[in-house]
């Protein structure tokens, strides 16, 4: 879900060996949080699964964006679709069907497995992504890239964008901390010195 | 919602020090009078404390659910959000109310360039705000059975209930995903988080041979290398495990030192609970100085160099 100018990203996964992309793009999409994004994932999601006739054994998400960095849609899409969801997860392999996660959390690593439909959002080191060649690009352009509307969701517009989002955002601050400043010395000898002074002041 | 019509708080505790942390921010910002807090306690796999927290949601019908921004954290937050038809603020770096008395979450925006207010407007008692929050980013209380200071605050301990205090791998979670092992990670020798001295590397460092110099350093003080986002990036070797800022840790050393850091907002949130922060940086208008309680304008590598030095 994003501004038209995303299917440039959808046409480079394309070209690295996806084979059908969709981008979801309406300005009655804009401002919507996590919440109403996710829902409108997840509309899109059945959306393919309806004319495929058969559910996603697998999705894929990374675990944030580089803007709001929350790591809250992969979850939500997955609430939505009524799916189990695992993220932060380094590593997947599958095999006979099963599917095996490992999610990384600050103490351990926790080893899941399953062989339902889930959501699987996927930190930076789940491997190396593959470059794009000029071959991929060839092929890319017989692909299709699909777009789609609200209208064409079929969703009801009180769902989506700011309306259908249960946060509401308010003012943008500068960031403040306001400290004093103190110079450190005049040359670097002097500055290692006082930051040494600093240091064994501190006790540390 | 207006902050007065909070009349009660749940937070989850994860067992770590972050349940703590939020329970103190609570208790300072809407009072012990006329607001009851609930702390439950249970380690899990996050799919079980979900369904723990819906539950223990629904009876008790708080307005408002803090939980800290962990893995854990981060992945049943959402999930809640989603449950319960509400809003969910996403690692705060403040949480207060505003002039007119409204509950304002205050979250990193614009990549963390900034600082955005949230409002969860339709928030009310069967359907509670939700907030994540860092460890770190509120303080530590100083006495550990703070809970029993906060009149009428109940644990409900879920963790109690299992005889060793253990989580049972073959525990089942909802659609069929079974945990079938739990490794613990092996904790680094310089792990940042509780040092109390930490060396922090920014991209202006330049090249891995500094970051080494500074992690050196950082070990000859006792203390702990850090870097920041675009330090991690450009792979100079330091781990996402020390990376400070509003998708790294947020840290309280008694003594934090900059390198090459020029203050971006996400970073700088990571770091204001530091008592000194002391900042190294090229660039005279660099905005890191202005937060910073000591500045010298140097090149990096050769503080570090006098630095090693003088301590040799």
């Amino acid at each position: 879900m994003a501004p038209e100018s995303a299917s440039d990203k959808l046409t480079e996964a394309l070209a690295m060996g996806a084979d059908e992309a969709y981008l979801l793009s309406d300005k009655a999409f804009g401002g919507a949080d996590t919440y109403a994004t996710s829902r409108t994932l997840a509309a899109a999601v059945r959306k393919i699964e309806d004319a495929k006739a058969i559910p996603f054994d697998l999705i894929l998400a990374g675990t944030s964006s580089s803007d709001g960095g929350t790591s809250h849609v992969p979850v939500q899409t997955a609430e939505w679709l009524g799916r189990t969801h695992i993220s932060n997860v380094c590593s997947i392999e599958t095999a006979d069907g099963v599917i095996r996660a490992i999610k990384r959390s600050e103490e351990v690593m926790l080893t899941f497995e399953g062989e339902e439909p889930a959501v699987i959002a996927v930190t930076r080191d789940i491997n190396k992504p593959r470059f794009v060649t000029a071959m991929g690009i060839i092929k890319a352009r017989k692909k299709t890239l699909t777009v789609w509307n609200a209208e064409d969701l079929g969703i009801d517009p009180q769902q989506i964008g700011l309306e259908g989002s249960p946060t509401k955002p308010g003012r943008l601050l500068a960031f403040e901390q306001n400290r004093a400043g103190e110079e450190l010395g005049l040359t670097t000898e002097e500055a290692a010195a006082t930051i040494l002074q600093i240091v064994r002041k501190a006790g540390v | 919602m207006k902050a007065k019509d909070i009349k009660k708080v749940l937070i989850l505790d994860q067992g770590n020090p972050v349940a703590g942390q939020l329970l103190q921010k609570a208790a300072e910002v809407f009072g012990t009078d006329a607001v009851q807090y609930v702390v439950l306690k249970a380690h899990r796999t996050h799919n079980l404390v979900l369904t723990m927290m819906e539950e223990t949601i629904r009876e008790e019908a708080p307005e408002l659910v803090l939980l800290g921004a962990t893995a854990l954290g981060e992945e049943i937050a959402p999930a809640l959000g989603v449950r319960l038809g509400t809003g969910v603020a996403a690692h705060c770096v403040d949480i207060k109310v505003n002039e007119d008395g409204r509950l304002t979450f205050m979250i990193p925006a614009i990549g963390g360039r900034a600082v955005g207010e949230i409002f969860i407007p339709d928030a009310g008692s069967g359907r509670p705000a939700v907030a994540t929050v860092k460890p770190g980013i509120f303080p530590q209380p100083e006495d550990v059975a703070f809970a029993d200071k906060i009149p009428g605050c109940r644990i409900i301990d879920v963790d109690a209930m299992k005889e060793d205090g253990s989580i049972d791998p073959g525990e089942k979670v909802q659609g069929g995903f079974r945990m079938t092992q739990i490794v613990p990670r092996e904790r680094s020798a310089g792990s940042i988080t509780g040092a109390d001295i930490i060396l922090c590397g920014g991209y202006g460092l330049g090249s891995e041979g500094v970051w080494k110099k500074l992690k050196m350093l950082a070990q000859r003080l006792g203390g702990a290398a850090a870097c920041t986002r675009a330090a991690l990036d450009a792979e100079w070797g330091c781990s996402e495990d020390s990376m400070i800022g509003t998708s790294g840790k947020a840290v309280r050393p008694k003594v934090y030192i900059g390198f090459g850091i020029s203050g971006a907002a996400h970073h700088l949130c990571g770091i204001t609970g530091a008592d000194t922060i002391i900042s190294i940086n090229n660039d005279k208008d660099a905005d890191v100085f202005a937060a910073s309680d000591y500045k010298g304008v140097f090149d990096a590598e050769q503080i570090l160099d006098a630095l090693l030095e003088m301590t040799e």
